[in-house]
């Protein structure tokens, strides 16, 4: 490895949450408990769009216990909204219900049980309105108009992207080959283990303070103070250890609002907890897309055009909206060199639960659906796909079609690398009947995402790393940890940087008074913005303490290394002190304590001047990877059995290789779960998720894991902290057309609808074997 | 999602169970391993509000096995404890296998086999929160008048969904209801009324005591295989039991059981005419096969697609036969 | 009607009053401050919940606290001794098999139902055992990685 001189950096180190984690003692935030704590709890709407005529809270209000109730009419009229320009979310209805699920009404009591039994009591009269829940009919004129109060809204279409580069039309007539295929990607819910909670406590004189599980505090403690109407100076976001996010818990929930509201109406602390239920289908999932695709490639395989077509599904709310969509174009085709592009979406609004941020948020359908249709291409040119994503692979150093800069990318190599893994040429050669109806089919599939979006408001990371008199040292950050180890990964950036080792590093982070600001959790930036923010500030520390040292030893600063725990003249170690000798050195030298170092981090990216259609950099750096999945095939049954999924990965240099696998196996059962597995099966009446319980809501199971062989290709990426770029999130796009394409391989026919069930492989195999009997009569 | 305010009853021995059952005759649950139960009060699809827990019936809990006499297991009797029991593993492999597909660990570390037969049916429009089932009438087996599954229907067609049942009436097994002052033997499969809605004959106040499965006979062979998406939790979306007796090549009993594709385990009565007396061929395979397709209704009230569950009884029936056969 | 009940948890006696319809996970978290015990699903489909009733690993959403007296209950704060964790628990330090760890306590006594039962387990046995414990963010390969570590160690012990 090139990078051997690192000894913090690099190494398979146990995370610094991991102990605290194995015991039980991590507090998440359904475990705080305050003081005269208070519950709350939500009445949600049971249709799927009506207008509210009428709410009365008296019954309630009487149930011993219960301390105060409130709806749409006691808060203020102020919505909230990933997207500044397009929020269009209360924290409960003003006026109407858009989907089963909204949030109506809340109760808050003496306990939990209580605040229950009060929902009951609450009387509601709707006016019921005709609802649409398939964004194609949605955007029909004629439609039921679900966001009526906003005129911008035409068709329900609450937002629209293009994106264009090359000529496409001569791109088309350049082809020798040209298809058009259709496809659709389903719903799937983030699902983490810990659902959505809030506690929210306020102090007489001012001062609110939200512990939330949320995936941006900063950005939480805008949307709050905003529909709370305080000034955001008032208001103070802290989050606890978190049990998962995915990008389902980036928005700011109903029972944020409702703990703070009710904390502020009370004067005591109040906590919401959601329920699997809720946590599952009335908070956020991922936009289902119809995606046309329409490709055209030379003889020899290039692609020379690409038109993408693509309606999502928004739900009742824009969440993330119009971002998703640009992201989707955007990123659509980072991994290929296609010289001319269209990419036109819209996001339409229905009446089910909103959707949003998802792990690979907006690029896992457009991949999905780009990586099974070059697999039809290779098909009919005769290529073997994986030659076929060698010949169009952006190299480093190329110019983007798209006009990313992209400095480092080992997408070929990652190809190369999977389908050794995989033993593909054999396993694709052999096309060998495994068991009597069992057939075996290889499949690859390839990604590129970016290390954090730029072009957005706050977008940089700040930390601040404070060395006490007695060694101690604490790095501050205001990056979110949900779950993928930030802190740990931050903190091996901030003890290689001071020459410590990492248990000598306690981290701070996330308390929006505390910690420095930093745009959050999201967009897979957290390692890329956050790390060069505390590997800046440790160097600021450094510096300061390498200043005093220096003075002593009567060397110059720029001579100095500090590694395992020791600053020393660079090739005489015995010349130097132990660190803790240094901060003595530092006092001597009457320098202030604590040694102080900030750093804030922006990516240099040359940027696009909006986001609607500008060429641009979107991205400080990009991960890359490849994937192959082995899949058997049950012809009899449709079953589908994924045997082995072998990756590679280009996400720069790993800080923590254990973690970057741990990343990549989770992105792949992620992967499975939108490939077979996982489906809210919308009931067409009610547009209420059919899967609404673990039961119902298919989350692979360990029963159901398959090997998953990994290996990296390390290419130093000159901006990202250590050469390190994005982990994890990336290795989301590749697995579902992986195994499309490998059941194709196995069995002959394409899946172009996800999730892949056993009833439609027979369907499909049945529909081929009429073709096929049709062609030979 | 709370248990509603119940009232909790743990006596100690058998009479005084059964006692307590008559008392509170039709307002009153019999909690086992409480893993159905349970999730049934939290929904509030069981209005119950006496529950009479039997752990502390020591009576219950156990597993004798006599090679003249057969098996009984005290109904409380937990699924692991049959999943690591020898003597069964030995003699009645298939139930073991049965076992061994409910749900994960520590559904089969709480279940218990009395539990597990006695399981409510299922349904996508039924198992589900009461906040859920608000944006939808009443369906028939919460008492309402309509059916989401089946439109105009007016019996329920909730399916019956425990891996046990169907291989123990495969067995011909028999399970001991007592009640205060009688007791009756039945077959397993009189458990079941064939009413998705009331899916269980026994009376409020009786309680399953014990299974009784005759000893192996020479030859014998059993299998249980189950539909389903996930290697566990899930419950099955076609479940089919089979056990056979063999001499050489010719078959001598069979019986076949469907599981998950009706209110109740449906036994195959074809499956004996077809094959007892018969060595296996591909045209009894093939009449196998189609038996059990026949057999089976089922409907849309779970994932899976009905049109396939149907194709996979056959597929399954035929697996099973061929796994079975010498 | 509330009542008293007493419970024994990792070899210690509660005293705690409660309401019959109390579950056990509800017992631990409020009455007794094991907040170590988490609620996934509080309907018996993901496992989060585990913890050990004499050994053996059951869903506290789906147990009714007063079930419990009488019984030896294990949570997670009742492995480690002091300072030294219990080898499961080292193991899924050192493998990396701790994401978020929402679900880590009831895998890893899940996990240790498994060993006890099982010193050497296969690698099938232990994705069958662990069947019933979601986990979002690890995909289970360094679970199943811990596991294997783990009754190495014991085995060896």
């Amino acid at each position: 490895m090139k990078n051997s001189e690192f000894s913090v950096v690099g190494k398979p180190l146990p995370r610094i949450d991991s102990w605290v984690k194995a015991t039980g003692g991590a507090q998440y935030t359904a475990d705080i408990v305050l003081p005269r704590m208070l519950h709350a709890k939500i009445l949600r709407s049971p249709v799927a769009h009506a207008k509210i005529i009428s709410i009365d809270t008296s019954k309630a209000e009487k149930l011993p216990g219960v301390i105060s109730v409130i709806s749409g009419k006691d808060i203020p009229r102020q919505f909230y909204g990933i997207v500044p320009k397009a929020t269009d979310e209360s924290a409960l209805a003003f006026d109407k219900v858009r989907y089963v699920g909204d949030e109506v009404a809340a109760v808050a009591a003496v306990d939990e049980a209580t605040a229950e039994e009060a929902l009951d009591l609450i009387e509601v009269e709707y006016e019921e309105l005709p609802a649409v829940f398939d964004p194609l009919k949605s955007m029909e004129p004629g439609a039921p108009a679900i966001h009526d109060e906003n005129p911008n809204v035409i068709n329900n279409v609450s937002a629209t992207f293009r994106k264009e580069f090359g000529d496409i039309e001569k791109g088309f007539e350049e082809a020798d080959y040209v298809r058009e295929d259709t496809f659709y990607t389903q719903s799937i819910a983030h699902a983490p283990l810990e659902t959505h909670a809030a506690i929210a406590n306020w102090e007489h004189g001012g001062k609110l303070t939200l512990w939330s599980n949320t995936q941006i505090p900063f950005y939480l403690k805008r949307n709050l103070a905003k529909t709370l109407e305080l000034d955001e100076s008032k208001v103070r976001i802290i989050k606890p250890y978190v049990g998962g996010g995915f990008g389902g818990k980036l928005d700011m929930f109903s029972k944020d609002f409702v703990a703070a509201f009710f904390a502020i109406k009370t004067g005591r602390p109040v906590k919401v907890v959601y329920d699997r239920e809720e946590s599952l289908t009335c908070t956020r999932a991922r936009h289902p897309a119809v995606i046309k695709l329409k490709t055209g490639v030379k003889k020899d395989g290039s692609f020379t055009a690409q038109n993408f077509q693509v309606v999502v599904d928004g739900g009742a709310y824009n969440s993330t909206a119009p971002l998703i969509i640009t992201l989707s174009g955007y990123f659509a085709m980072l991994p290929y060199k296609v010289p001319n592009l269209v990419f036109d979406a819209s996001h339409v609004y229905t009446n089910k639960q909103a959707n949003g941020a998802l792990r690979g948020h907006g690029v896992v359908q457009v991949r999905f659906a780009a990586e099974v249709q070059m697999d039809k291409i290779a098909e009919e040119l005769g290529i073997d796909p994986a030659e076929f994503r060698l010949k169009n692979a952006i190299q480093p150093g190329e110019p983007h079609p798209a006009k990313m800069t992209i400095r480092s990318c080992g997408l070929s190599e990652a190809i190369v690398k999977s389908a050794d893994l995989a033993n593909w040429k054999e396993v694709k050669k052999s096309k060998e009947v495994v068991k009597g109806e069992v057939y075996r089919g290889v499949g690859m599939g390839c990604s590129g995402f970016p290390s954090g979006v730029n072009n957005m408001s706050h977008i940089g990371a700040g930390a601040v790393v404070k060395i006490e008199r007695d060694g101690a040292i604490t790095l501050l950050s205001g990056a979110a940890d949900i779950g993928q180890g930030a802190e740990s990964v931050i903190a091996q950036i901030a003890a290689e940087e001071l020459g410590v080792e990492l248990e000598d590093v306690r981290v701070t982070a996330a308390d929006t008074e505390l910690t420095p600001h930093d745009s959050g959790t999201f967009g897979s930036g957290v390692t890329f913005r956050a790390g060069n923010a505390a590997l800046r500030a440790a160097r600021a520390a450094k510096n300061k303490i390498f200043k005093a040292v220096a003075d002593e030893l009567e060397v110059s600063p720029e001579d100095l290394v500090a590694e395992h725990r020791r600053i020393y003249v660079k090739g005489s170690p015995d010349k130097g002190m132990s660190f803790k000798k240094a901060l003595k050195a530092v006092q001597y030298a009457d320098d202030p304590f604590p040694v102080i170092g900030r750093g804030f981090f922006h990516p240099p990216a040359e940027e696009p001047t909006t986001l609607k259609d500008a060429d641009g950099d979107i991205s400080g750096a990009y991960s890359f990877g490849a994937q192959v999945a082995e899949v058997e095939v049950n012809k009899l049954t449709g079953e589908v059995k994924v045997v082995r999924i072998s990756t590679s990965d280009d996400s720069g240099y790993p800080i923590n290789p254990l973690a970057v696998d741990g990343q990549i196996e989770g992105a792949v059962s992620c992967g499975m779960g939108q490939a077979i597995y996982e489906d809210f099966a919308w009931d067409p009446k009610t547009g209420q998720a059919m899967a609404s319980t673990f039961m119902d809501y298919k989350l692979m199971t360990s029963a159901d894991t398959p090997e998953m062989p990994i290996d990296h290709v390390i290419t130093n990426d000159p901006i990202g902290p250590f050469g390190a770029k994005e982990a994890g999130e990336g290795a989301t796009l590749f697995t579902a057309p992986a195994i499309v394409n490998a059941i194709y391989d196995a069995v002959g026919v394409w899946i172009q609808d996800l999730p892949v069930t056993p009833a439609k492989v027979l369907k499909a195999l049945e529909e081929k074997e009429k073709l096929q009997q049709g062609g030979n009569e | 999602m709370r248990i509603p305010d119940i009232n909790y009853l743990e006596p100690d021995n058998l009479d005084e169970a059964l006692r307590l059952l008559e008392v509170y005759k039709n307002s009153v649950e019999v909690v086992a391993g409480g893993s159905d139960l349970l999730v049934q009060l939290k929904n509030r699809t069981s209005s119950a509000s006496h529950l009479v827990d039997l752990h502390k019936i020591k009576s219950l809990n156990n597993i004798v096995f006599d090679s003249e006499k057969g098996l009984k297991l005290g109904a409380t009797t937990t699924l692991l404890e049959i999943i690591r029991n020898e003597v069964i593993k030995e003699n009645y492999p298939a139930l073991v296998e049965a076992a061994e597909k409910v749900g994960a660990f520590q559904h089969q570390a709480m279940g218990t086999i009395g539990g597990n037969l006695c399981l409510n049916t299922r349904c996508w429009y039924f198992n589900q929160s009461a906040r859920w089932r608000k944006a939808r009438p009443i369906c028939l087996k919460m008492g309402g008048d309509v059916c989401h599954v089946v439109p105009n229907s007016r019996d329920c067609y909730a399916s019956y969904c425990g891996d046990t049942a169907g291989i123990l009436i495969a067995y011909r097994a028999k399970a001991v209801v007592s009640k205060n002052g009688s007791q009756r033997i039945i077959p397993v499969e009189e458990l079941f009324t064939g009413n998705g809605k009331q899916p269980i004959s026994l009376e409020s106040d009786e309680i399953i005591t014990e299974i009784q499965v005759s000893a192996p006979k020479q030859g014998q062979k059993g299998v249980y295989l189950k539909l389903r998406q996930r290697e566990a939790i899930d419950f099955p979306q076609v479940g089919v039991s089979l056990n056979t007796v063999w001499e050489g090549h010719n078959c001598i009993e069979a019986r076949m059981v469907l599981t998950a594709v009706s209110p109740k385990p449906v036994i195959v009565d074809e499956v004996e005419k077809i094959i007892v007396g018969n060595a296996v061929d591909s045209q009894i395979i093939t009449a196998f096969k189609e038996a059990a397709q026949n057999s089976g209704q089922p409907v849309a009230n779970m994932a899976g697609g009905v049109r396939h569950r149907k194709k996979m009884l056959g597929i399954m029936a035929e697996k099973a036969l061929k796994k079975v056969a010498p | 009607m509330r009542q008293l009940i007493n419970l024994r948890v990792n070899g210690e006696s509660y005293e705690t009053l409660i309401k019959p319809n109390n579950t056990l996970l509800e017992v631990l978290r409020e009455n007794l401050g094991l907040v170590g015990t988490k609620e996934g699903c509080n309907c018996g489909d993901c496992g989060t919940c585990t913890v050990l009733v004499d050994g053996k690993p059951i869903l506290s959403c789906l147990t009714l606290a007063k079930k419990m007296e009488g019984y030896e209950i294990t949570t997670i704060e009742g492995l480690a001794e002091g300072e030294k964790l219990h080898p499961i628990q080292q193991a899924f330090v050192e493998r990396g098999s701790i994401q978020c760890g929402f679900c880590s306590p009831g895998m890893i006594l899940t996990g240790k139902a498994l060993l006890d039962y099982k010193a050497r387990p296969t690698r099938d046995e232990i994705k069958k055992a662990i069947g019933g414990n979601l986990c979002r963010c690890t995909g289970y390969v360094k679970i199943f990685d811990a596991l294997e570590d783990a009754s190495n160690k014991i085995a060896a012990e």
